[in-house]
């Protein structure tokens, strides 16, 4: 029954609490924003599920109220993005050129081809702006439109920081552009 | 190019592609800020009709009871005699469940001994010495059986000390301990009183038995709708913590009756015996006795005399001066005028 609810409707129950609704927004959302929280945090699982946990507690306290200027995928994208920002910022190494590989307890990186540690490598190197678009214009079933709702940007803006990164990212993986 | 591109946008996208089976976060933060942590299950058309089936289910039971007892109450009436639950349906009350078994053992008249009773005992002593009987009375309670004494006081001092305490004592023991405390001096009184608290006790356990009857259905009625919404559940838990507290007061209440019952109360209370008059004797001896108490007791007057006189004069010690002073002031004046009557000339003539 819950699937045929919308997500501003999930919201006005988990406003009063309904742990059933969270349970059902979650089951939209919370995958995507583990992955997402995931790449931003150099694949530490463990600190995307604290975002992600932090994301929950500030759903069903804000709940009450969510003005609705923008759509509820929108928001929770915010909450997770911030949030993992600050962790990158307060928990992990200035330098990210270079980064260490995480305990294997946090992922399966053993299991990960060099090309997708080469790829993944260059993406920590760019830019917090590029990397975060390139993320998230790549990012699962998201458009560029709802990309650059989620960062505040005109889509044509998006468009063109978009090409710029790609750019970046050919040359540093030593791809012809 | 463009196979390249795809390659490359296939990896980006993978990169945000979460593939990890582990327990969802959400169940932590519902956990946090204190939801109950209860999945939501599906609701069934059979989920909402269980109280229904659970009528219906309950007027078809009375329907087969009254079908099977109206039949064997025809035939005792017609049989003109009185009818009991055994000639009524021997086959149904063969195979009574427990529960109309304890109803009906907690129906018929109770024996005496099932009687719950409430003794009490109050007895008085005179004694020559009270802090001693009032001593003695520890020895008296044996502590292995639970007895001891409750409340107690020593007061006053001479012929007006006084003792009490409060005893309490297996029921069954009653009559030993107050056999023994006629040790402590000559009794003065007596009384006992009982109460009968079996009413009070057979309804306190019904009342209790109905209680937990409907605490068992609401925890049956809340695992039957853990998918109810939030408001529904709370307001079961709400009506569970309400049976509860009842439970509660009623399980206190039949501790305290419990108690009141298994000990007997005795009140105990121990005076000074009053000194006993002297025997008679001789005549000299009672003229030297009287001599005696007469020259105390002018003693003691004469020093009460004394000791008032005292008091007067030193308690009244700024009042004597200041009488002292308007005494001299009036003296000196007085003086003064006879001196200037001697020196005044004799009147002319």
């Amino acid at each position: 029954m819950d699937e045929a609810r919308t997500d501003q409707d999930l919201l006005r129950s988990i406003a009063s609490r309904d742990i059933a609704a969270l349970e059902a927004l979650a089951s939209r959302y919370e995958r995507p924003l583990l992955g997402l929280a995931r790449a931003i945090l150099d694949r530490r699982e463990d600190l995307a599920r604290d975002v992600v946990q932090d994301c929950w507690l500030r759903v069903v306290k804000s709940a009450g109220s969510f003005r609705g200027d923008s759509s509820v995928k929108t928001w929770l994208y915010r909450i997770v993005i911030n949030r993992a920002n600050d962790v990158r910022a307060r928990w992990m190494r200035p330098d990210l050129s270079a980064p260490e590989p995480p305990p294997a307890l946090h992922s399966n990186h053993a299991l990960e081809s060099f090309e997708s540690q080469q790829l993944h490598a260059a993406i920590s190197a760019l830019p917090a702006d590029r990397r975060m678009l390139l993320l998230l214009c790549y990012h699962q079933n998201l458009t560029q439109a709802q990309a650059a709702d989620i960062l505040g940007l005109p889509l044509g803006t998006v468009k063109s920081r978009l090409h710029t990164a790609l750019q970046e990212l050919r040359s540093r993986i030593g791809e012809p552009a | 190019m463009s196979e390249q591109r795809t390659k490359l946008e296939t990896a980006l996208e993978a990169l945000s592609r979460w593939e990890s089976e582990s327990e969802p976060t959400w169940t932590a933060a519902a956990e946090k800020l204190g939801l109950p942590r209860e999945h939501k299950r599906p609701t069934y058309w059979w989920n909402k009709s269980i109280p229904y089936a659970s009528i219906a289910a309950a007027v078809l039971i009375c329907g087969v009871l009254v079908a099977a007892l109206l039949p064997a109450l025809g035939k005792a009436r017609s049989a003109g005699r009185g009818y009991s639950a055994a000639s009524v349906a021997p086959e149904l009350f063969a195979r009574k469940p427990d529960s109309l078994l304890a109803d009906m053992a907690s129906a018929a008249p109770l024996a005496p001994a099932d009687r719950s009773i409430i003794q009490r005992s109050d007895i008085e002593f005179l004694s020559p010495d009270v802090r001693a009987a009032f001593s003695r009375l520890p020895s008296l309670l044996s502590e292995a059986r639970g007895e001891y004494i409750e409340q107690s006081t020593f007061s006053g001092s001479g012929s007006s000390t006084t003792a009490s305490a409060t005893l309490r004592v297996p029921a069954d023991r009653l009559g030993t301990v107050r056999a023994a405390l006629q040790g402590l001096g000559t009794l003065s009184s007596e009384s006992s009183s009982a109460e009968d608290v079996t009413e009070q006790v057979v309804d306190l356990d019904a009342r209790l038995r109905n209680e937990q009857r409907v605490e068992q259905e609401l925890l049956t009625l809340l695992e039957a709708r853990r998918g109810a919404p939030l408001k529904e559940i709370l307001e079961v838990r709400e009506s569970l913590r309400s049976v509860r507290e009842q439970i509660e007061r009623l399980s206190a209440q039949q501790k305290r009756i419990g108690r009141l019952v298994s000990l007997a109360t005795i009140r105990v209370s121990i005076s000074t015996e009053p000194a006993q008059p002297a025997a008679p004797v001789g005549f000299w001896t009672t003229a030297s006795s009287r001599i005696g108490s007469t020259w105390n007791d002018s003693l003691k007057i004469a020093l009460d005399a004394f000791a008032g006189l005292l008091a007067v004069v030193v308690g009244g010690a700024v009042w004597w001066f200041l009488l002292a002073i308007v005494g001299f002031v009036a003296w000196k004046i007085w003086s003064r005028r006879r001196q200037l009557a001697a020196f005044e000339p004799p009147p002319q003539l």
